[in-house]
């Protein structure tokens, strides 16, 4: 989702303005997952190998990432209720924000 | 009384504070504001109906609502009052947050539900308050 946000920024600098506050949102949620999970930050030319495609005008590119929250919302929540005690609040806290995130983007 | 019926007592009296705060809120507001916080009342008191449901099926007392909580900062005009608002949700969603470790199955999807629910509603009390988007990692 990072790579995906930071591409329709690069392709649509208007959006920046809106979709930066929900980029913050992601990589907070992945230092979480990182720190909980014991795995280490990825090096910069990991980080910087994926480049994702973004769609055609501003309004798909926008509806594109909704789509995308709607499925990590989904794909959150199934992990949350499928985890084990101790990571289920992790997970669900990250399916409650893409919620919200859903929601910015409709 | 087991550790997932403990979360969900502490639940349960999250959500009876959740529900007296909007009683606060809701006399300081009109319009739009106004209907934003009855939904959310209606919201909590399902929340805590079935609490007290799930509660007492299992043979537990649940806890009952005590007769006033104190506000964390004086609420006097519509402003405040959707600050207070903020902070409900907040409060409310930690609690939620917190239950979801101990319990399973169908008690689990219920603190998620809440929780997503109180997350959903303090992004919207922001945005009324004019913060955009109004999100926050990790709700």
């Amino acid at each position: 989702m990072i790579d995906r946000y930071q591409a329709t920024m690069t392709a649509y600098p208007d959006l920046s303005t809106r979709l930066a506050p929900l980029l913050a949102d992601h990589r907070a949620n992945l230092d979480a997952l990182r720190r909980a999970m014991g795995t280490p930050s990825p090096s910069a030319t990991a980080s910087a190998s994926a480049s994702a495609s973004v769609a055609p005008d501003p309004a798909g590119a926008v509806a594109a990432l909704h789509a995308a929250e709607q499925a990590g919302q989904a794909g959150a929540a199934a992990a949350c209720l499928a985890a084990v005690a101790d990571y289920a609040p992790l997970l669900g806290s990250i399916a409650a924000c893409r919620a919200t995130h859903v929601e910015v983007l409709s | 009384m087991s550790a997932a019926t403990d979360a969900l007592g502490s639940a349960l009296a999250a959500e009876h504070a959740a529900i007296f705060g909007y009683g606060v809120v809701g006399a300081r507001l009109t319009g739009a504001a106004l209907a934003q916080a009855q939904q959310a009342d209606t919201a909590h008191r399902d929340r805590r109906d079935r609490l007290i449901v799930r509660l007492t099926k299992v043979g537990i007392e649940a806890p009952a609502a005590l007769p006033a909580y104190a506000l964390p900062f004086p609420v006097t005009d519509p402003a405040s009052a959707q600050r207070l608002a903020v902070q409900l949700e907040e409060r409310a969603a930690a609690i939620w947050r917190v239950a979801l470790g101990p319990t399973t199955g169908d008690d689990r999807r219920l603190a998620l539900d809440a929780l997503t629910d109180c997350a959903l509603r303090a992004a919207r009390w922001r945005r009324a308050t004019g913060q955009q988007p109004g999100t926050v990692p990790l709700p």
